[in-house]
């Protein structure tokens, strides 16, 4: 089969990007391993969706059905389900699908995998290998999917949004959540999510603490946890029991990006342009398989970006530009995109974290000695994504981007 | 009815006695306290099929480790399963050292062995620190999946006519005119001879058969396992210590890659996980190689290997001929199985009949994948029910991982793990709170209260 644009993954960032190619005239295929679009979204049956993109406050599945119809009334777009993209090449997609292995001819791929939950194997958890011992998210897909509860007594491991989600929805399910354990100094959630999640509920939150050992004979039937020194050491003296049967880990999430060819550039990220375009021609990357985003609303948006020109590229309307690069300070852990293109008219906005909390600040975008961005924040914290919109026209050459005042 | 043969323990060396009564053509049960075969000792371990020059010359060890590595690629053949002589390299910069153990291996019969320098050296090992300077190079080593091969030895046996039973608890065992009677709490099987193989609960059935006890030791080996990669292409050793062989970094037959394990004696039998043990390999493997893929790790674990003295015990019972006994089977008792087993059925238990021919046992894997339910090891729904419906049917979470891989990836089952208990509970007729991971009472999910 032949088409113009591939999309791999029919998350909120997959579902916005065929949608954008659509719009520029291109012929698209959105590809999906589930039997529904929606992706991740499906098991987030809160709401706090879609207050940026659709203005009013959805839930996830809710957010999914959306995009999920625009999808379905557009007669530029096939989904294919129940299809597992095995890999790709350059103009070739490679799909599994029930029937067997179906070759997809392509002039551009938008890969919008999503990312998956870090494991108890990745931090070195200590102790046995215990049933009772699952990821945050797997634990809201038994909740909210499978009607079934992971455990009655819980220890949430790990501050990010799906453990603090958790926290909460555990707590609605009658489940007991004894003790959220965060090894850093802060969480790296949503401040709503703290305030309604956690204090709204009267957890117990401890910042600089970590669990130390897991055990039990068959299940889990407690931990030991600890508080940790500055190099996230536990202090062993400091060590405490508490009785649980069930550990939930959110302790961060990893693009899934192993479909990129092996000569796709990574550094810290897959890296791209402005464009969400990566170093190899025609592959454009989106949503949390490129960086994690705290909203589904900015993945949407990071996806209407990889649509668009992935769309045109197909069409061979991609213009070529001069490209340059975003450097940051060491207040700013990241930066989205790496690079731009040097165009003459318009705005591009660029994403950031900061790596520390910050109040009443400056951001600002400098290219050469010249600030051609600035916007004041009440309030930075490294659990909320920045962002800041510059124009293409002032842009000359490398940009730096800072927090000051 | 009676059995010729009862084998208690359904570990490599279990399966490995079952598979070979069955080949004589004799009536043989195969009785397991765990929900699945291979969940002891023989899912931990490196998966090595050793070459055969560690264990002293004239040991049960050293002969059973050359003869069953000679067997090993045979069988594997024969029970359609991986196996590949990937090749060993102990390497160090105390040359007598390294020719002693040369030596020691020719003495037990070892072949192509071989004393290769630097250059050589990183050839086979680019990874390696520059200051490593030679190496004993047998290439007759090799890996195989220690529980695939366990599971195969079974399935093949069940096929062959062999009976087993899963979940079995020993509850006590009486003889009677020659005939055992092996009850659990709700069941008796009987059986005209009996092999020991309980491997940590070896003292318990002794007891039970009113025959010899051992000093059973545990020794714990942690070890970390990293994603597919080609980090290392053969196994690695350091020189061995009175403790055992050392860590050592090695592929897996699946193409991970295992580093491990430690050594440390422990009074209970106890598979967790340390931070001592964990930097102990840190360590040692940061030492002696560069470039190590830790951004790849997906997991620790611990084996328990059970010793009782330095050398295996595979011997007829003194107190009654009609019990035979298998103890202490530590390293290299993964590369041994075959062979005790063959000597324990030619030779202890005197079938010298010409092995029957066996029907052959099909894999899981099928052309016609169905959905992909484990994306990280591009597993199928009907690979998975598969094994599901299997000669030995898995059932548990970790049944499943073992035998397919589902789970065995880079997100750990973070994925796939509740469509595995999905697809147990409508094959298997169960409700999904009944899935467990492992053990009895190992549920996934809450039950309630209890």
């Amino acid at each position: 089969m032949k088409t113009d644009v591939v999309v791999i993954g029919g998350g909120p960032s997959g579902m916005s990007a065929a949608l954008k190619a659509s719009e520029q005239g291109a012929k698209v295929l959105l590809v999906d391993v589930e039997s529904r679009l929606g992706g991740i979204l499906n098991q987030c049956i809160h709401n706090g969706f879609g207050l940026k993109h659709f203005k009013e406050e959805l839930t996830g599945p809710e957010y999914a059905n959306r995009l999920a119809n625009e999808v379905y009334k557009d007669k530029n777009i096939e989904v294919k389900l129940n299809s597992y993209v095995n890999y790709i090449d350059k103009n070739k997609v490679f799909v599994l699908t029930e029937k067997g292995q179906e070759i997809i001819e392509c002039s551009s791929i938008i890969l919008s995998a999503g990312a998956r939950e870090r494991t108890s194997g990745e931090i070195y958890l200590k102790g046995k290998r215990l049933a009772g011992v699952y990821t945050a998210g797997t634990a809201q897909k038994m909740v909210n999917f499978y009607g079934k509860l992971p455990g009655k007594k819980i220890v949430i491991l790990g501050s990010g949004d799906i453990g603090l989600i958790m926290a909460r929805r555990m707590t609605l399910e009658g489940a007991e959540v004894k003790l959220v354990l965060e090894i850093m100094g802060h969480s790296s959630g949503l401040r709503r999510n703290i305030r309604q999640c956690i204090e709204d509920f009267n957890i117990p939150l401890l910042f600089n603490h970590t669990i130390t050992k897991v055990v039990g004979d068959e299940r889990v039937c407690g931990v030991y946890y600890a508080e940790v020194d500055e190099n996230k050491k536990p202090k062993l003296e400091t060590e405490k029991y508490i009785d649980c049967d069930c550990v939930l880990l959110s302790v961060g999430l990893i693009p899934e990006n192993t479909l990129l060819p092996k000569q796709t550039l990574r550094e810290k990220f897959v890296v791209v342009d402005d464009e969400r375009q990566t170093s190899v021609d025609g592959i454009f990357i989106c949503g949390n398989v490129l960086h994690i985003h705290d909203l589904a609303d900015n993945a949407t948006e990071e996806g209407e970006i990889a649509g668009k020109f992935a769309g045109l590229y197909a069409l061979n309307k991609l213009k070529k530009y001069v490209k340059v690069i975003i450097n940051f300070s060491n207040k700013i852990s990241y930066c989205m995109p790496k690079l731009v293109n040097k165009k003459t008219e318009g705005k591009f906005t660029i994403y950031m974290r900061a790596n520390n909390n910050f109040i009443k600040k400056f951001i600002t975008v400098k290219s050469g000695d010249n600030i051609i961005a600035k916007k004041f924040c009440v309030g930075i914290t490294t659990g909320e994504m920045q962002e800041i919109e510059v124009e293409y026209s002032k842009v000359n050459g490398d940009l730096y981007v800072d927090i000051e005042g | 009815m009676t059995y010729d043969y009862a084998v208690i323990g359904g570990g490599i060396i279990g399966t490995a006695i079952f598979n070979k009564i069955i080949r004589k053509n004799k009536s043989c049960i195969l009785i397991e306290r765990e929900l699945d075969i291979a969940t002891g000792a023989t899912k931990a371990n490196s998966g090595l099929v050793h070459a055969g020059f560690d264990a002293e010359t004239g040991s049960l060890k050293a002969k059973f480790n050359v003869r069953g590595n000679y067997l090993i690629e045979e069988l594997a053949k024969e029970l359609n399963i991986p196996f590949k002589r990937t090749g060993a390299l102990v390497v160090g910069n105390d040359l007598e050292k390294l020719n002693n153990l040369k030596t020691r291996g020719e003495n037990n019969g070892v072949k192509e062995l071989e004393i290769i320098n630097r250059d050589k050296l990183k050839e086979l090992v680019p990874n390696l620190k520059e200051d490593i300077k030679y190496a004993l190079y047998a290439k007759t080593a090799g890996v195989i999946s220690p529980y695939i091969f366990a599971i195969a030895l079974a399935e093949e046996g069940v096929i062959n006519g062999g009976d087993f039973k899963l979940g079995f608890e020993i509850t006590n065992i009486e003889e009677e005119k020659n005939i055992f009677k092996i009850y659990s709490k709700d069941n008796i099987i009987e059986a005209k001879k009996v092999i020991n193989c309980a491997g940590a609960g070896f003292n318990e059935i002794s007891k039970f058969l009113k025959v010899e006890e051992y000093p059973i030791k545990f020794r714990r080996g942690e070890y970390i396992v990293l994603d597919k990669s080609e980090f290392v292409k053969l196994s690695i050793f350091p020189l061995p210590t009175n403790l055992g062989k050392g860590i050592l970094a090695t592929p897996t037959i699946d193409g991970n890659i295992l580093l491990g394990p430690t050594a440390e004696d422990i009074e209970d039998y106890n598979t967790e996980t340390t931070t001592e043990g964990i930097d102990k390999i840190l360590g040692y493997i940061n030492s002696t190689f560069d470039n190590v893929p830790l951004n790849k790790t997906i997991r620790q674990f611990s084996g328990i290997r059970v010793s009782c003295g330095e050398d295996f015990v595979v011997e007829k019972s003194k107190k009654n001929q009609n019990v035979v006994l298998v103890a202490g089977i530590n390293s290299p008792g993964l590369s041994s199985a075959p062979a005790i087993a063959e000597f324990v059925v030619e030779e202890l238990f005197e079938e010298k009949a010409q092995d029957k021919i066996m029907k052959r046992r099909s894999p899981y894997f099928t052309e016609n994948a169905g959905k992909i339910i484990c994306r990280c090891e591009k597993i199928g729904e009907n690979e998975i029910i598969n094994a599901i419906n299997a000669p030995i049917p898995a059932i548990t979470v970790d049944a499943i991982k073992r035998r397919v891989r589902a789970g065995m990836g880079r997100c750990q089952g973070g994925q796939c793990m509740l469509e595995v208990c999905k697809l147990i509970a409508r094959n298997k007729g169960l409700k999904l709170e009944d899935i467990k991971k492992e053990s009895k009472n190992s549920y996934i999910m809450f039950k309630g209260e209890n």
